[in-house]
């Protein structure tokens, strides 16, 4: 009978996909690793990044559970390139930096905070993360942190400012022509974007608001209701709106420039704008959890995050890194401006703490949003 | 209206419900149906409302053809005008008594203040004019029965069908309902068809009483007719004749009881393949009644049952083999089990019959257990 | 032989007034680990909602939150976005349910009443959308209607014409709302169609009445409670739905109540006190259609088992046959097939972005990476793994707690009884959403360390689904005649060995069904646990949901296939199991058939 054959070809499907798991997976028990010299130290680039002893136990340790606020895709390329350079598995788990941290902190206070090292953005989230005492410190090999500029050690190495991204904004390059194509902010103010046009909630995490201090700052507050005026869609996530975006639901947005290139690496038609007046920067802060008990693949995490091939892959995909002498970012064939150029806005810590609450009540009201 | 049946066949896949049932009824009569559950009684009767479509067969009312397999006729059961009165009264409990009733008025469109007015007349004929604007749903059993025989009788049927009326009635209500229900009926001259299980209701209900079995009619006779000669030992059974004794016969007017040597002068009877001997209990006599030159048979006394107008005897005339003898309240007979005791069996009140009328081409019927009281118990 | 004289004491009594207040106590001690139970399964959370309505802090390990008494937090619900909100959800409810009581009941009379043809088939078509849960009917409607880059729009603009459809918007949501709940009002709709007494349709048809009055004048008005009571349910149920309003309302802006408490556990800080005020105002709407259906649906039920007549009559659709099964056909395209489709159309695709529909058939552009990726996911894995250990915990001890307080309830005189029942029945008036919430906080609060494992889900799901497993044990125990038990009783059994040996063999079937029901809520429950999961204790639902948040919908996509997958095989296997073995009847005596 009709349901009879289905249940047969469905339950088949099971088998088939239960002997597929059979032989998928990699484990990600003692990997050698091209990159360890005769001592069995963990060399990348020529740089050290971790000493054979450390190597050796995050080996044992194999791999590691990555909390991130960043986007899946920016976030799946360094977890790839990780593995590839020390085979220490990575398992990422995605969250809009707003909802992680209340995730962390709900874990933390119960004691079962599941990650080895958290990545997020956002200055009240990290402080509030801090007080929690949900790092510890974490040892840069000399090599790795000799090159680090000096503000992005924070609290003698508790968690590092690990790259900046940038806040910019992309257009989708199937619905939108060159032609059309929208170059600096000015030109999102066009009637032609209304009800196309798309932003994220300011909640959503230290991203946002640091575009709404740089709009606020450097386009003014008329900008922004203008922006609102043209009715865009409001997202809840940078993640949503790339999707959408990429999808076509929405033809222009803000976006974050590597979600949006690491998405167009997938096949998203996404084209990224380095307008005129400037981009918002903002750091992802980096560290291991207190409660980790992979503290050495957590090390080794870390330390190749912050070390020359970490931010070079960091610049690879439009993030800035932290590390001197590192080239530009680029995207693609197009390079970023280099970071003294003038195109980052980046706004001192203090100021970020201080103008938090106010822009986000007068970005609510701008754009009637009462989440 | 009188209605005519001609070789009723109903069948419902490999099974045959009534077999070339043939059935008439002259206006203002009352015929029951009477017969076991599964007899074919019920069918019969959905036959002709038009509920069940026949597989061969006419039925015709009046002058009208309702139906004719042969011809393709077969009209829907909205335009019988045939009144039927359900088993479970069928009252739509979100209508008003008046509602109810007023049903098949409305839908013969009738003008509404007619429609009212026939109604609560029809209404008052049952004995519940006050009713008229009670929720259907809060009525009692014998309420109901009366507000469905008042939704056919509003209609003005030229035929009345109740299937089962009064079973779901307690026994006093059922007696009462009974002789009101017959009232009514000759009062109005109305046409009507019962089904029932209940021998008494038949007798006390009918014009003549058609003994259904195994989908065809037995015997069609008027109630003391079927009372006094019933057809076949089982016929006898469904009746209440309280013995049924298997017989082997003797010669022209005598049989002996099987597995006895007792032997009965018996008026003359037809042979037939298998015998019974049907003796009413209240047609024996006991003690001082066993009237001098009476037949009698000696036996001991088993038991005695007292039921408070009538007792009855059981008295054992052979190996296993035993009489039911009924004695009235005021011939009672004295003696303790394990007596002697001799019972009169008068020869007319012994009918030799056979255990069925078999009709050919049908299946040899099942032996009747001894003391069946089949016809007593429930139908579901 | 003389008379028997002796009277033997009753066991276990000393004297008369110690036995008694011992017995009493003892009698009470039952009802009262019962009461415990309950209480921090299902009061506790709703009491600690209410709690952090009136209060500034939300509870977190090590702080009760019982500082700062306020009425600050009702401000939140007439905000205008609340209101907004408010009024969405009425709207929205009211609509989907009159839609979805339309779907419902027209199939529900098709297929329990008429000659359409495929009757057969159009049964199943109506219960089959209960097992597609419905987030993840709604990310296939998303898939598939989104205006610009929805599937349907693009295969048309792949054949030239103009967009056809747009689901990310009120009539969307009605609409996915209404096909998904259907099935509630076919089910309750087709039960009663199906138990009308025929006598009574039979009655008018004799009186005079046309096929058509029939329905008209007794059918239909005979269905009307069933009818009434389907509609209060979908509607109770749409208004609370929280995945198909984050899904489809939301991404078109619109907010309804249960999206609304969402968005402010979910701002950072966690607002979680308004939440709570919101979350009351949801209960409160709940509990007025609740009362209104009670007054008004239920002074007009009417009885009708079934009489004599065994078989009801079949209305002749006459040239209306076919039309009917094709209306039938297009809501199981709508609900099922192209639901289905669209999900393993996006899984196959190469990328998570299509540009084309036709393209990707004939530029080939359709491979099983995806599928792949998914099915050979550790992180699947685990969560598959967790989804059915919780499912079947929480439907294991569900029906054995629901036996055990509806025995109680229904069967024994032990005091304080009837209060278990109402206790049982209240998350019905709680939206999961709501629940979702109280339970993260108890289970914060309490020193119990079940925050994180998947112990939690299982209290949460047990809590949740305590009413229908209540339900389904009462209707069945209600069934069992109290003698049959009490025979045993008195012919030796004490009475937790009647129970064991008479009473719950008797309702292995119903026991059964009512597992299997839990089960299956179990497998698909999403918003209860929305609160509760951490990493490591995600269920598949939460995947799928998850991955949908991240806009990540090709993998969302490809993991609600696999879920599809995993929840029929379970459904199909709980039929098998649960089904009676066929018993050989003894024959019947007569040979004619059951109508005398």
């Amino acid at each position: 009978m009709h349901t009879k054959t289905l249940t047969v070809v469905f339950a088949g499907a099971t088998a088939l996909g239960l002997v597929l798991t059979g032989c998928g997976g990699g484990s990600g028990d003692s990997a050698s690793s091209e990159n360890q010299d005769d001592n069995g130290d963990l060399v990348v680039g020529g740089e050290l990044i971790a000493t054979s002893d450390v190597y050796e136990a995050a080996q044992e340790e194999g791999s590691i559970v990555f909390y991130t606020g960043g986007s899946e895709q920016s976030e799946g390329q360094v977890a790839e390139a990780f593995t590839d350079a020390t085979g220490i598995d990575v398992e990422i788990v995605r969250l809009p930096p707003n909802k992680l941290n209340e995730r962390i902190l709900s874990e933390a206070a119960a004691g079962k905070l599941g990650a080895d090292v958290i990545r997020t953005s956002g200055e009240d989230l990290i402080t509030g993360l801090a007080d929690a005492d949900v790092f510890q410190p974490t040892e840069l090999t000399e090599e790795v942190s000799g090159a680090l500029i000096p503000e992005a050690t924070y609290e003698d190495g508790l968690y590092y400012n690990s790259f900046d991204r940038v806040y910019s904004f992309g257009y989708n390059n199937q619905l939108v022509s060159e032609a059309d194509a929208p170059q600096n902010w000015s030109d999102l103010l066009d009637e032609e974007w209304r009800g196309k046009s798309a932003i994220v909630q300011v909640g959503a995490g230290g991203s946002t608001a640091a575009l709404t201090r740089m709009q606020l700052e450097v386009l003014g507050e008329d900008w922004l209701t203008d922006y609102a005026a043209l009715d865009p869609r409001i997202y809840d996530s940078s993640a949503a709106l790339t999707d959408g975006l990429a999808r076509g639901e929405v033809s222009v947005g803000t976006i974050p420039i590597a979600t949006a290139y690491s998405a167009s690496l997938e096949g998203a038609p996404i084209t990224i704008a380095t307008p005129e007046e400037g981009a918002a920067a903002y750091p992802f802060y980096l560290g291991q959890s207190s409660s980790t008990e992979r503290s050495d693949a957590a090390t080794v995490f870390i330390n190749w995050n912050m070390s020359s091939a970490g931010q070079e892959l960091a610049a690879s995909i439009g993030d800035y890194p932290v590390r001197e002498g590192m080239p530009n970012p680029t995207i693609g064939d197009v390079e970023l401006p280099a970071a003294d150029s003038g195109f980052l806005f980046r706004a001192s810590l203090e100021d970020s703490l201080e103008h938090l609450q106010p822009d986000a009540e007068l970005w609510m009201q701008i754009f009637g949003y009462t989440g | 209206m009188d209605i005519s049946v001609d070789g009723l066949t109903l069948r419902y896949g490999d099974s045959v419900a009534v077999r070339e049932l043939s059935l008439t009824i002259s206006e203002g009569e009352s015929v029951v149906l009477l017969g076991q559950s599964g007899c074919g009684k019920t069918s019969t009767m959905r036959c002709i409302a038009g509920l069940e479509t026949p597989s061969a067969g006419r039925i015709r009312i009046g002058d009208e053809v309702l139906f004719d397999a042969a011809k393709g006729v077969n009209r829907p059961p909205h335009k019988r005008n045939i009144g039927m009165v359900f088993q479970s009264y069928a009252i739509w409990p979100h209508m008003t008594v008046l509602e109810n009733v007023a049903f098949p008025l409305t839908m013969q469109r009738v003008s509404k203040s007619d429609v009212k007015r026939r109604a609560v007349e029809t209404l008052e004929l049952v004995g519940l004019g006050d009713f008229a604007d009670r929720g259907a749903s809060q009525l009692s059993g014998g309420q109901m029965q009366r507000v469905a025989l008042a939704r056919s009788l509003a209609m003005q049927p030229s035929v009345m069908l109740l299937d089962e009326p009064l079973s779901n009635l307690d026994a006093r209500l059922r007696h009462r309902l009974r002789g009101d229900l017959r009232e009514l009926q000759t009062r109005l001259g109305l046409t009507s068809v019962y089904v029932t299980h209940d021998q008494e209701e038949a007798l006390a209900l009918a014009d003549r009483i058609a003994m259904m079995q195994q989908g065809r009619i037995v015997q069609i006779s008027a109630p003391d007719e079927i009372y006094a000669r019933p057809v076949s030992a089982s016929v006898a059974d469904f009746l209440g004749v309280g013995n049924i004794l298997p017989v082997e016969p003797v010669d022209a007017t005598g049989v002996r009881v099987a597995g006895t040597a007792v032997t009965l002068r018996v008026p003359e009877y037809a042979r037939d393949r298998e015998l019974r001997a049907c003796i009413r209990s209240e047609d024996m006599a006991l003690g001082d009644d066993v009237a001098p030159g009476m037949q009698t048979v000696e036996g001991r006394l088993l038991a005695r049952e007292f039921l408070g107008a009538t007792a009855t005897y059981r008295i054992a005339i052979g190996e296993g083999v035993e009489l039911q003898v009924m004695g009235g309240k005021h011939r009672q007979l004295q003696g303790r089990p394990g007596d002697a005791v001799r019972v009169g069996v008068p020869v007319e009140a012994v009918q030799v019959l056979p255990v069925d009328v078999v009709h050919p081409g049908d299946q040899a019927p099942q032996d009747l257990p001894r003391e069946s009281h089949d016809h007593d118990r429930v139908v579901a | 032989m003389s008379a028997p004289t002796l009277v033997r004491t009753p066991r276990g009594a000393s004297t008369p007034t110690s036995s008694r207040a011992s017995s009493g106590a003892r009698r009470a001690l039952l009802p009262a680990v019962l009461y415990v139970l309950l209480a921090i399964l299902i009061l506790l959370p709703v009491g600690l909602v209410v709690l952090s309505a009136f209060t500034t802090t939300t509870p977190r390990p090590g702080s009760i939150g019982l500082s700062g008494l306020t009425l600050e937090n009702f401000r939140a619900i007439t905000s205008a976005g609340a209101r907004q909100a408010e009024l969405n959800s009425l709207l929205v409810g009211v609509a989907s349910s009159a839609l979805a009581l339309a779907i419902g009941g027209f199939l529900a009379f098709i297929t329990a009443r008429t000659n359409v043809r495929g009757r057969r088939f159009l049964y199943f078509v109506g219960l089959l959308p209960m097992l597609l849960p419905s987030y993840v009917g709604a990310l296939a409607w998303s898939l598939l209607g989104g205006p610009n880059a929805g599937l349907l729009n693009i295969l048309a603009r792949d054949l030239g014409l103009p967009a056809v459809v747009d689901v990310l918007n009120a009539f969307g949501l009605v609409f996915v709302l209404a096909i998904y709940y259907a099935p509630y009002a076919f089910l309750l709709v087709h039960a009663s169609l199906s138990l009308m007494n025929p006598d009574l349709e039979e009655a008018a048809r004799v009186h005079g009445a046309t096929p058509a009055t029939v329905l008209r004048r007794v059918t239909f008005p005979l269905t009307t409670p069933a009818f009434l009571g389907a509609g209060v349910l979908v509607l109770v149920l749409t208004i609370e739905n929280f995945p198909v309003a984050q899904i489809i309302g939301s991404p078109g802006g619109l907010e309804t109540l249960p999206t609304y408490i969402y968005r402010l556990m979910n701002a950072a800080p966690a607002r979680g006190n308004e939440a709570a005020a919101v979350a009351i105002t949801l209960v409160a709407v709940v509990l007025v259609i609740t009362v209104v259906q009670r007054r008004v649906v239920s002074r007009r039920s009417f009885t009708t088992v079934a009489g004599k007549g065994l078989r009801l009559s079949v209305v002749d659709l006459g040239w209306f046959r076919l039309p009917a099964l094709l209306l039938g056909i297009v809501y199981f395209v709508l609900s099922t097939v192209l639901p289905l489709l669209a999900l393993s159309f996006v899984t196959l695709h190469d990328s998570p972005y299509v540009s084309s529909v036709l393209d990707a058939f004939s530029a080939g552009r359709l491979n099983l990476d995806a599928v792949r990726d998914v099915v050979t996911s550790d992180v699947v894995h685990r969560a598959t793994v967790n989804s059915v250990v919780v499912a079947v915990a929480a439907a294991l001890l569900g029906t054995l707690l629901a036996f055990v307080v509806s025995y109680v309830v229904n069967r024994t005189k032990l005091p304080g009884r009837e209060g278990l029942g109402y206790i049982s029945m209240l998350p019905l008036a709680v939206p999961a959403i709501v629940l979702g919430l109280g339970l993260l906080w108890t289970w914060l609060l309490l020193p119990v360390p079940v925050y994180g494992t998947l112990l939690v889900m299982v209290i949460a799901f047990l809590a949740a689904q305590m009413p229908q497993g209540y339900q389904g044990a009462s209707s069945s125990i209600l069934q069992i005649h109290q003698d049959l038990e009490d025979s045993a009783v008195m012919h030796g059994a004490n009475r937790v060995r009647a129970v064991w040996r008479v009473t719950a063999p008797l309702l292995r079937v119903p026991l059964t069904s009512t597992f299997l029901l839990l089960l299956m809520l179990s497998m698909r429950e999403l918003t209860v646990a929305l609160f509760l999961f951490t990493t490591d204790t995600r269920l598949l639902s939460i995947v799928i949901f998850d991955d949908l948040e991240n806009g990540i919908l090709q993998r969302s996509a490809a993991t609600s296939l696999l879920y599809c997958l995993v929840i029929l095989v379970m459904a199909y296997l709980a039929r098998r199991v649960g089904a009676e073995p066929k018993k050989r009847l003894p024959r019947p005596r007569s040979t004619s058939p059951t109508r005398p």
